[in-house]
């Protein structure tokens, strides 16, 4: 498996790049991708352009991990398919993530949980029967729902359709063999 | 493609620092003494003329001595001096062009190769999970269709 699939957060921290701060950019100064705002609401005070500016990516990775990890809870899922809903929550938010986690428990008879993005013990525990009993079975099912997601994404914007093959491509490299 | 995606996708190609791309070979030592006796063409042109009138005031009898020596000058031998001095200006000014036009598609052609491959890999986080449309994107997530073969396929095993 690539680099993006092993370490998501170090992936994004490189793409995101140094700092910018770019009149057009709605985010204000950014550095590795966080803005100013949220390295405010980081700190606990006013961030100024010079503390973005001086930001170190450790600090950048404890932000993403925060955000994407921890926060939504997602490192007490069983791993598969912990990384894959990683994965899915920097690419479409932790919300839809773990929705879509759900939809697939419900879907394999392992609910009814509720819908709703977050995940307590309800879902965690429905988590650990699922992986328990499907194996790989629940990682390629979750894939299989995130294709449908994107391809839901194309259908409501037509001028997304130039990403699908990569989306696809990277969905896909998340299937686990099935004996 | 909607312009700000692909401005987002261009700071992601450049590290965020829109600077790494390949530009052209720098020149060699004979190509660089060449423009570099070029460029000095049009500068000194300039302070000739200016030089010119200013001899005109400072010494005055004698530009009148010039000035008649070049009043006998035939005038074909001048207009071949002005046309060659046409020629040169312009020349340089349609090479200085054609190279900035160079430099501009190299540099976007390097950016769209690195974005088209990014895209193609899937690379690119272009769906920003704060971003609204991505978040009322999920409301549709409760409708997909409720067809899934890997459950399928799972359920079939375990009969």
């Amino acid at each position: 498996m690539s680099k993006l699939y092993e370490d998501p957060i170090g992936v994004i921290l490189e793409h995101e790049g140094g700092y910018v701060n770019h009149k057009d950019d709605k985010g204000g100064a950014t550095n590795f991708g966080v803005t100013q705002e949220t390295y405010s609401r980081w700190l606990g005070r006013p961030a100024t352009i010079q503390d973005v500016k001086d930001m170190k990516v450790e600090t950048a990775r404890e932000i993403y991990e925060t955000r994407y990890f921890t926060g939504p809870r997602i490192d007490t899922l069983p791993e598969p398919p912990q990384t894959l809903i990683l994965d899915m929550a920097i690419n479409h938010g932790p919300r839809n993530a773990i929705k879509m986690l759900q939809r697939t428990i419900n879907l394999a008879g392992f609910g009814p949980i509720s819908v709703d993005g977050a995940i307590g013990p309800g879902t965690r525990g429905a988590v650990e029967k699922a992986a328990e009993e499907m194996g790989n079975y629940l990682q390629n099912a979750i894939v299989e729902e995130r294709i449908k997601f994107y391809h839901r994404i194309v259908a409501r914007k037509e001028s997304q359709r130039v990403f699908l093959k990569g989306w696809l491509r990277r969905a896909n490299s998340y299937r686990l063999p099935t004996d | 493609m909607n312009p700000k995606i692909f401005l987002d996708l261009m700071k992601n190609a450049t590290g965020g620092k829109g600077g790494e791309v390949e530009l052209p070979a720098p020149a060699g030592l004979y190509d660089r003494i060449l423009n570099g006796i070029n460029r000095t063409g049009r500068p000194l042109l300039m302070v000739a003329a200016m030089a010119f009138f200013a001899w005109g005031i400072m010494d005055p009898e004698y530009f009148v001595v010039v000035m008649k020596a070049f009043s006998q000058t035939p005038e074909f031998i001048a207009s071949a001096i002005l046309m060659v001095i046409g020629i040169f200006g312009t020349g340089r000014i349609v090479g200085d062009f054609k190279k900035r036009a160079t430099v501009k598609q190299t540099v976007s052609t390097s950016v769209e190769t690195e974005v088209s491959t990014g895209v193609s890999e899937g690379r690119f986080n272009n769906l920003k999970d704060d971003d609204p449309e991505t978040v009322e994107a999920g409301e549709d997530i409760v409708s997909l269709e409720p067809e899934n073969s890997a459950i399928d396929a799972w359920k079939k095993k375990k009969k």
